[in-house]
């Protein structure tokens, strides 16, 4: 039902190949510390959408920007293997179900789809096990870790601004970085104060122009037309797009094995294997590992990963 | 200001009652809490007029009443739909708005039942994948955060619901009789006879429902800043934060209330309160809507009738 659902989609996007002739299509939304490791290795090798749900930025090379709540801009049976980072729980469950149809669409029969995800099973165990050592030790850093919890369950669903009652956490100081740190992984770093960070840098000229297409340009000088002819207007165009709700930085839904389980098996997926930051199903994965951090062996932010294969 | 006229309980004392809405919860509790207590209800904009009630939006406005005014209050099931901040607020004032010895008591749904729950069915369902495991699972999941993230009201409790896709038992452990009325619409079960609703012409209703999902699908489109109405965290359906019995301590002490304790849904320090019985289901000893149910007193010796 969901398969035949007629892909009203745009032209298709171009496909990058990995060196021994695969077509592997990556989709994320965001992370620094993700993008600063593993950049390199899936701009030049893999096919790069980017979740966006604002018509916002401009293409770069070798990453097209789509919201993954439309079809996929691909043709049916284009890839090998797909692996989409962290966008589950962006999706309402209902979009969440033609998504997983989507990808089931464009992977060949035999092709391997990859999910990590938030695990909602580990994060209330953690939540419980913090709430009880916190009741039985009332302690100042049992009560951070504890609250850094009931935070890592509930703040990214509500939040109203960018970063939520989480990076406010941060900012106070009323929190454990270590606890932190095993939660978060990498990503955690992207936590640091704000007064820490150097302050918002201007890609060189040079650079931006080299960047450009035709389309960027008109986009971009559009903008500028706009905020001066209509600067109130411009005004709640920024507003929106950093409002959490708008840009899908809320979660809208989370997930553990068995429901990422029923999710693939209703979209006609088969042979479901939970994975770890390190292994797959993916031919070659050893070159990619995506998911572990570059400084170590830990995962650059710990999931669930899952594992799925359409039928041959 | 002009003194308002408060409501006053057989015993003389003044009690305010915070509440958001649930038919269920009025229609049980209302004749016994309406004259008796003054009301505060939760809302966007004012609903129908109700005996010595007041609709407040608090996450905007304040409580709005002079300081050291009341015995004691009750906000029922009000804190998980403001934003931890606006609760902070909101709970400094009721702790102005109360004489000083007098009680507060506040309930919310408990996320640490929800949680542990949770990790039971899911292990029920991974264990045994039953039909009615995977129901009980779902619906387990959906007592965490469904009511967090739905963008239209009865989200998909209510899709389940409308699909049958329940389990009567689990409903009542988690929601006491606060779904009975949904469940009863589907399964058609009519009310009893006790209850005072009137009949509805069920062609007349349908009839009413489907204009106004047309009317409802016209304006979304049309007129986007009128159908956000509708939008959940727009009429304060939506919930925006959970507590448990720590968090919930927390928020008392913080405010200045001393004596916090976890009581259950049939104890109260509260003067008089078997007569009230907010908590306590009328079809049983059950609680009505489960909770966390706390109690904090603000400090001082409660100074006797003038």
């Amino acid at each position: 039902m969901i398969r035949s659902a007629k892909p009203v989609m745009g032209p298709p996007l171009p496909v990058t190949r990995t060196p021994d002739g695969k077509a592997y299509l990556h989709i994320w939304r965001t992370g620094r510390s993700y993008a600063q490791q593993k950049e390199a290795l899936y701009r030049r090798e893999w096919t790069n959408v980017l979740f966006s749900t604002l018509p916002q930025p401009p293409a770069e090379r070798q990453v097209h920007y789509h919201d993954v709540r439309k079809p996929m801009p691909f043709p049916d049976r284009t890839f090998d293997a797909v692996y989409a980072l962290h966008i589950l729980e962006h999706l309402t469950p209902a979009e969440a179900g033609t998504w997983a149809g989507e990808l089931f669409r464009v992977l060949k029969p035999g092709g391997i789809v990859r999910i990590s995800t938030p695990d909602l099973e580990d994060i209330c165990r953690s939540y419980l096990r913090q709430l009880d050592a916190c009741r039985n030790t009332p302690s100042k850093l049992n009560a951070t870790r504890y609250w850094w919890s009931v935070l890592e369950l509930l703040d990214q669903l509500v939040r109203e601004q960018p970063g939520g009652l989480m990076s406010r956490t941060v900012a106070t100081g009323d929190f454990d970085a270590e606890f932190a740190s095993i939660r978060y992984g990498d990503v955690f770093d992207e936590f640091a104060p704000a007064a820490s960070r150097p302050p918002h840098t201007r890609t060189p000229l040079l650079q931006r122009l080299r960047g450009c297409t035709l389309s960027s340009l008109i986009a971009s000088i559009r903008w500028r037309v706009i905020e001066i002819l209509e600067p109130g207007h411009a005004a709640r165009l920024q507003q929106l797009l950093i409002e959490p709700r708008r840009t899908g930085e809320l979660n809208k839904w989370m997930y553990d094995a068995l429901s990422l389980e029923m999710l693939l098996e209703s979209a006609g997926f088969h042979e479901y294997h939970r994975q770890d930051h390190r292994s797959s199903m993916i031919p070659n994965w050893d070159r990619y590992v995506f998911d572990q951090s570059t400084r170590g062996t830990h995962p650059i932010e710990p999931s669930l990963y899952f594992e799925a294969t359409r039928p041959a | 200001m002009t003194a308002p006229m408060l409501a006053r309980s057989p015993d003389g004392t003044v009690n305010l009652h915070i509440w958001r809405e649930g038919q269920e919860y009025l229609r049980q509790k209302g004749p016994c809490f309406l004259d008796r207590w003054n009301s505060v209800v939760f809302a966007a904009v004012p609903g129908p007029p109700l005996a010595n009630t007041r609709y407040v939006d608090l996450s905007v406005s304040p409580l709005g009443f002079p300081d050291e005014t009341f015995d004691a209050v009750y906000a029922y099931h009000v804190f998980e739909h403001l934003t931890p901040t606006h609760g902070q607020r909101c709970a400094r004032q009721i702790f102005r708005a109360l004489k000083p010895g007098g009680i507060w008591r506040i309930s919310v749904p408990d996320l640490e039942t929800a949680c542990r729950d949770y990790l039971e069915a899911l292990q029920a369902a991974t264990v045994d994948p039953s039909r009615l495991n995977a129901v009980r699972y779902q619906w387990a999941v959906m007592a965490i955060f469904e009511q967090m993230v739905r963008d239209r009201t009865g989200g998909m409790m209510l899709d389940a619901i409308e699909k049958g896709a329940y389990d009567e038992e689990q409903l009542r452990q988690m929601f006491g009789d606060m779904l009975q009325p949904l469940v009863e619409r589907r399964s058609g079960q009519g009310r009893s006879a006790h209850e005072t609703q009137p009949p509805r012409s069920s062609g007349v209703y349908e009839w009413a429902r489907s204009v106004s999902r047309g009317v409802r699908r016209i304006a979304r489109k049309s007129r986007p800043h009128v159908a956000n109405r509708l939008d959940p965290r727009w009429t304060k359906e939506a919930v925006q934060w959970m507590y448990d019995r720590l968090s919930l301590r927390w928020l008392l002490e913080e405010s200045g209330f001393q004596d916090v304790r976890q009581v259950d849904h049939r104890s109260s320090g509260i003067a008089g309160w078997s007569g009230y019985d907010f908590d306590r289901s009328n079809k049983g000893g059950y609680p009505l809507d489960p909770s966390v149910y706390m109690e904090g007193r603000k400090p001082g010796r409660p100074s006797r009738d003038p």
